[in-house]
């Protein structure tokens, strides 16, 4: 393993192996895991809060509880900072794309354009939307006020699921010929309808719901235990809650969706993220290990048998290919797509399960969920779902490797002819570290300041209600406050 | 449809100059502003800002998809400035976000004041750079060079540099005429801004001569194509045209007068920068990138056109009730 240079010795598991010769291929492999994987977190949150908010808004509007009120809008500023640094981010790596890899930018920006302008469209929606939501409470008729909110969420979401046409594409190429290295006869609508948008979209998506909705609903528990026992952190706890159970419990099947999609176009991600090396029937499926791939074996792992035929065939019998079926420079790194594998499934189904948590106590104990023990089960979760979301874009990327369009280009091929990218790549780490750390710290202290929204902020006099139904009886006039 | 493409692009760039500008403009011109004034400037960029940033990402996004070469070959030999851009991109983004919103930024507020003022200043600075360099000539394939003779020396040019900063008056000018349509005309406050832009309009008007100048002194091919192109000079005739106009909005203080003819000088320097090398997209060492031959082809672009065509129709109205919620001043009179 001499290619490994003494820089990089630490963050270099033998497993990388086929790119060590070529740091500058490396340094851009690392500023694009960088810039995506802060801007992944912006990105869920982005698509889920707008719901959160709305939903919270929702329920002010027909009930006039103003903790309702109280919460829109200490998630509304949330919002409009994780937004702000979400949508420069992107506006990043609509460049950056270009500065590390502009020869798959050449081939595939036209063929996989289709999903991205669209996706500029609702980009625009979104900044629209959110511009009327934030600084409109003031000056929106309340239900204009609050359909803005949900078009921001609408827009989030489409958003996301074109730009991930576009990795999907980058998994299941669709929609051209290669004649010579030159890709022809494009069609920008089978790309963009590839094989793998549907399963992959529908798994980002679930995640970005349950990630967020745990990790809200954790800061509320959070201050909930620090002693501020305010009825909007329950409130908040409860409706994020719903959101990220929901989307945990159908995790799983998106999940199992996914594996067998897999298993059909890309056996070589599976059998990495199973570090399965050897093709068998009834293959087992692997929990834990260390996958060695040199010898070609795990370590430590337990074995369930047949079930990764099961997993991705429906069926205990079936042949699984494994990584024996592929020359050594055609394997995913092994190690990093297994840990980030079971990293993923591991907390994936922790947060499945914490969900039916919820759902039995909120239908059969209901003031369980106040309790000090669910709380801080909510609190221990907090973050959680950011990590297994992290850990499941590692396993799509790493696992395609070593192909950036699978079975079409290396990312070795795509990269910039620029010398020197280690540079870029400091700057970078240096600029989106600051960011992480201040977005981190303003984020703490809005937080904390949520406690005392100065009445002054509440926008509008509450609207009158029917104190026997709790239904609005007339539309009040906009106020200052 | 490739012809299509071409001016939505200008026009998206067009609008992110005249638009996304001023914000930029207003940040540099900030450290001028007494304290109550910033917050004037804050409240006035904040709810467009991010909007208006997405012009930049249509030009980029158009740019792939319909003319990939183009992104390319500006993505590989302008690296470094494009970097720099971003840098600012989003140093400027997060640090007015977290200043706006952050509750107690203590030891931090300078920071994102400084982080927010240099970075309105560098961004259009290196914007012009790479502006320049699209036109120069001195990009392109570089085969045994230096890291300095590839990839920095054939953007660090006088004509690089004088485009930068003719870049950086002409949106400070326009940051100071959005704070001057701000105020009202009757309202005493709106003066300060008005004498602010008569200045930056002066050093707008030099920094733009330098970069004629400069082309010539540095034997840019631009200058070359400039002087053979009819539109190219008819466009800088109209902008110094519109120069008696934009005297008048100072003389008789009318700020919406004066950011009207702004924005129409700006369109019509854009267009003369790019008509004279046109149809020539890129010019660089070795082949230039040429229209239409660096169009993708028609079925790609087919699509690109009906989507770009639906998402017209579905953002413009958007964007207009966008600004007419937050520029009707009878309003933000009343919070302020």
């Amino acid at each position: 393993m001499e290619p490994c240079t003494p820089v990089w010795r630490l963050a270099c598991p033998a497993s990388w192996s086929y790119a060590w010769d070529m740091e500058d291929l490396l340094a851009a492999r690392l500023q694009m895991a960088v810039s995506l994987g802060l801007h992944i977190i912006f990105a869920c949150i982005g698509m889920t809060m707008p719901w959160l908010m709305a939903v919270a808004e929702y329920r002010w509007l027909r009930t006039g509880d103003e903790d309702y009120l109280h919460l829109a809008k200490a998630w509304s500023k949330g919002v409009a900072v994780l937004f702000a640094v979400g949508a420069v981010s992107g506006t990043v790596l609509s460049l950056e794309l270009g500065l590390l890899w502009p020869n798959f930018m050449l081939h595939a920006g036209p063929i996989i354009g289709m999903p991205f302008s669209w996706e500029g469209t609702a980009f625009f929606v979104e900044a629209i939307a959110i511009g009327l939501y934030l600084y409109g409470w003031q000056r929106l008729p309340r239900w204009v006020h609050w359909t803005s909110g949900v078009v921001v969420g609408i827009a989030g979401v489409v958003s996301g699921i074109l730009v991930l046409s576009a990795n999907a594409w980058m998994n299941s190429p669709a929609g051209f010929t290669m004649v010579n290295g030159e890709a022809v006869n494009v069609d920008p609508v089978a790309a963009m309808f590839n094989d793998a948008w549907a399963s992959q979209a529908t798994h980002m998506v679930l995640a970005a719901f349950a990630s967020t909705g745990f990790a809200v609903a954790g800061v509320h528990a959070i201050r909930i235990l620090l002693g501020y026992q305010r009825v909007f952190h329950y409130h908040g706890t409860r409706l994020a809650m719903y959101f990220g159970a929901v989307a945990a419990l159908l995790q799983p099947l998106s999940g199992d969706f996914s594996a067998k999609d897999i298993a059909e176009r890309q056996p070589a991600k599976l059998a990495a993220a199973e570090a399965h090396f050897h093709t068998t029937t009834q293959a087992p499926l692997l929990v834990g290990g260390i996958p060695d791939e040199e010898e070609e074996e795990v370590h430590f792992g337990i074995e369930l048998p047949g079930m990764l035929s099961f997993l991705a065939h429906s069926d205990f019998d079936a042949e699984v290919i494994g990584l024996d079926q592929f020359p050594k420079e055609e394997r995913p790194p092994v190690l990093v797509t297994h840990l980030a594998f079971q990293t993923m499934v591991g907390i994936g189904s922790l947060m499945a399960l914490v969900s039916l948590i919820f759902l039995a106590l909120r239908f059969k104990r209901p003031n369980a969920l106040r309790s000090k023990r669910f709380l801080q089960l909510l609190a221990a979760t907090t973050g959680l779902g950011f990590v297994a979301t992290e850990a499941g874009w590692v396993v799509t990327e790493v696992g395609r490797q070593p192909y950036i369009i699978y079975g079409v280009m290396r990312t070795a091929d795509a990269v910039t002819p620029m010398p020197g990218l280690l540079w870029p790549l400091i700057g970078t780490l240096l600029a989106y570290a600051a960011l992480a750390l201040c977005s981190l710290a303003v984020m703490m202290r809005l937080i904390h300041n949520s406690e005392w929204l100065p009445r002054g902020s509440l926008p509008i006099r509450p609207p009158s209600f029917d104190p026997e139904t709790g239904v609005a009886t007339s539309t009040p006039e906009v106020g200052h406050g | 449809m490739a012809e299509f493409l071409i001016i939505a692009m200008g026009v998206s760039a067009v609008i992110y100059v005249t638009l996304g500008g001023a914000d930029f403009g207003a940040g540099m011109v900030e450290p001028l502003l007494p304290e109550e004034d910033r917050e004037r400037m804050a409240a006035a960029i904040a709810p467009v800002w991010e909007a208006n940033h997405v012009w930049l990402v249509l030009v980029a996004v158009l740019a792939f998809v319909g003319f990939p070469a183009l992104y390319v070959d500006v993505s590989i030999y302008l690296h470094v400035p494009v970097l720099f851009i971003l840098l600012g991109i989003v140093a400027r983004g997060s640090a007015f976000t977290f200043r706006h919103y952050d509750p107690e930024p203590g030891l931090l507020a300078p920071l994102y004041s400084v982080v927010f003022r240099l970075s309105s200043f560098s961004t259009p600075l290196f914007l012009g750079i790479v502006v320049a360099a699209m036109v120069d000539g001195r990009i392109g394939v570089c085969e045994g060079g230096t890291f300095y003779e590839c990839y920095i020396a054939p953007w660090n040019t006088l004509f690089g540099w004088a485009t930068g900063l003719f870049l950086c008056c002409l949106f400070a000018f326009e940051g100071a005429a959005l704070l001057a349509a701000e105020h009202a005309p009757e309202d005493e406050g709106g003066l300060p801004y008005m004498e602010l832009s008569r200045r930056l309009h002066i050093a707008t008007m030099l920094s733009g001569f330098l970069v004629f100048v400069a082309a010539w002194a540095t034997d840019s091919p631009w200058f070359a194509d400039f002087t053979n192109s009819s539109i190219g000079i008819l466009a800088v005739l109209f902008a110094t045209a519109m120069v008696p106009v934009v005297a008048l909005s100072f003389h008789a203080n009318r700020p919406q007068l004066l950011r009207f003819s702004l924005g129409l000088q700006t369109s019509a320097i854009l267009l003369g920068f790019f008509v004279p090398t046109f149809p020539v997209l890129l010019r660089l060492r070795g082949d230039d990138v040429v229209f239409p031959d660096a169009a993708a082809s028609d079925a790609v672009l087919f699509q690109l056109t009906i989507a770009v065509t639906i998402g017209l129709c579905v953002i413009l109205p958007g964007l207009m009730y966008l600004i007419a919620v937050y520029k009707r001043r009878s309003i933000r009179k009343r919070e302020i």
